[in-house]
């Protein structure tokens, strides 16, 4: 039975970069199941900016979703991080000159190091320490909770440790804030959504942007004419 | 079969740990992370899941494979980036070359598990390192997230973070002093300035915990066997991490708890066998270098063509 839904990720390892939209991530774990495309090694399908966007829909989600003109958007609100410490980690590279014996005679020459492939590098990655990620969302639970325990990381780095989900939780909530939060000035906008005649008229909250309204919000294909929450 | 694993790891150090981050003046400080805890932010010393990543799989695995491979010597500048920092992409991409990337997947099991890049194409991989985590009171909801189903911590007040940072002194010696018998008369002039240095440093105090673990999605137990190989070689040869491993600190005594594999299995599956290994060795050679080959020059188009004719 599909009904409004608090969704919470318990983290017990820093978030790094942001959440992700939770009808992305569930459409991310439920991929494996959908014969689409070529599958890469940890068992999900793979897309390329080159090649033609799936088709709107064609992984079913337990979450309710809804044609707003040309865009099929799930009901579920963009995450919402609790009270969070930020920080700057750094990600460093460089080449293994210690291993220089490991390397064929013709090869042992003078690289730099500050160039070309072979340039070292120590680059700032934005590290939020948050215990809870939630959304706001209209599904069935129990479908919900069964996808999202495929789903052990969420953010960027996840084999470097960040963004660990210790748990998932779904719970019912009384009133649906996947779109709209009530204000006493209007309506709140909860997540990025097509801009069209289909808004409210006394929506608050929001700023007009290009990009993407529904999954996977990375194709040049997704890009349309949006409003996000400010 | 594919399943996920999920490793647990206990680490205890047995030597001072300066897994460092910053410098505050002369002094080295230990990396640590906030923690929002009652009495407010405070900073906790941690392990960074990229070091725990390099030092206790990718590094001590990749060198095995490579001696077993008999390719100490052959390999080129690219080869050695892939095999120990994970490679660069650096060729234009949008060609996926699905047959390599399936042939890797079968012969490089440790490969599939870290992922990398090839000069065209990103390899995706399959294990999540988690970061090391101070079992500290600070850290008590963390350590109790991180434990596996039916696991839990003593009810006691654990130690504060603060009680496990101590601190390290060191003399670099002026030889010009130490060893005058040994230097020529030309030099004897006794006003060159002098090299002594002292240097410190923060370090986590010998004793201390750090819970970590490895998450192995949809693996075989192929995959399994080459990160427990890693770990093993790994621990066989220091169990280190950090800086100044050179005068005995960051090593790391560590018991491994696999959920649903039990110890005769686990042992066997991180043995050093081989033979997979030496059967597949022809192969895995010829991967590498058709995988790291240099990009064949274009056919000459338009008046170049008409030139070369």
């Amino acid at each position: 039975m599909n009904q409004p839904l608090l969704v919470t990720a318990h983290l017990c390892t820093p978030l790094a970069g942001d959440a992700p939209q939770l009808d992305g991530l569930l459409e991310w774990a439920l991929s494996p199941f959908f014969d689409r495309a070529q599958p890469c090694a940890d068992g999900h399908y793979k897309l390329t900016r080159a090649g033609p966007a799936p088709k709107q829909g064609g992984i079913p989600i337990p979450l309710v979703r809804v044609w707003l003109g040309p865009w099929l958007v799930a009901r579920c609100s963009s995450p919402i991080l609790g009270p969070c410490v930020e920080t700057v980690d750094h990600i460093c590279k460089r080449l293994s000159t210690e291993n220089a014996s490991l390397l064929d005679p013709a090869e042992r020459t003078i690289v730099s190091t500050t160039n070309s492939w072979t340039k070292s590098y120590r680059l700032p990655l934005r590290v939020r320490r948050v215990e809870l990620v939630r959304w706001f969302c209209c599904g069935h639970a129990r479908e919900v909770r069964k996808a999202l325990k495929r789903v052990h990381a969420i953010g960027k780095k996840p084999a470097d440790g960040y963004g660990r989900v210790a748990r998932w939780t779904a719970e019912p909530t009384p009133d649906d804030l996947s779109w709209y939060a009530p204000h006493d000035a209007g309506r709140v906008l909860m997540r990025p959504l097509p801009n069209g005649p289909w808004l409210p008229k006394d929506l608050i909250g929001f700023k007009r942007d290009f990009g993407a309204c529904c999954p996977p919000q990375w194709h040049p294909e997704r890009a349309t004419e949006i409003i996000v929450p400010c | 079969m594919t399943q996920t694993y999920n490793l647990l790891a206990l680490s205890e150090a047995v030597s001072p740990i300066t897994h460092a981050k910053g410098t505050s003046g002369n002094e080295s400080l230990v990396m640590r992370v906030p923690v929002v805890t009652p009495r407010g932010v405070l900073w906790v010393p941690s392990l960074s899941g990229n070091a725990l990543r390099h030092r206790l799989v990718r590094e001590p695995g990749n060198r095995w494979l490579i001696g077993r491979l008999e390719l100490p010597g052959k390999l080129s500048r690219v080869q050695l980036n892939y095999c120990f920092h994970g490679g660069n992409l650096t060729e234009g991409g949008g060609r996926e070359d699905t047959r390599r990337i399936a042939d890797w997947q079968r012969l490089f099991p440790l490969g599939r598990l870290l992922g990398g890049s090839l000069p065209a194409q990103i390899l995706s991989g399959s294990s999540l390192c988690w970061p090391g985590t101070l079992v500290c009171e600070e850290n008590r909801t963390a350590l109790s997230a991180m434990l596996p189903h039916g696991w839990e911590l003593p009810p006691e007040t654990l130690r504060p973070a603060e009680t496990f940072v101590s601190d390290y002194q060191y003399t670099r010696g002026d030889a010009a002093k130490s060893h005058v018998d040994l230097m020529a008369d030309d030099d004897l002039d006794g006003e060159s300035s002098s090299n002594l240095m002292i240097f410190s440093g923060q370090a986590v105090s010998r004793g201390s915990i750090f819970l970590h673990g490895f998450t192995l999605q949809h693996v075989s137990e192929l995959e399994l066997g080459a990160l427990l190989l890693s770990l093993r070689l790994w621990q066989e040869a220091g169990g280190t991490i950090g800086g100044q491993s050179a005068r005995g600190h960051g090593r790391l005594q560590t018991l491994l708890h696999v959920d649903g594999v039990d110890e005769a299995a686990q042992e066997a599956a991180g043995a050093a066998d081989g033979a997979p290994v030496d059967a597949a060795a022809e192969e895995c050679r010829d991967w590498l270098a058709a995988a790291f080959a240099p990009r064949s020059a274009k056919p000459p188009k338009g008046k170049k063509a008409v030139a070369a004719e």
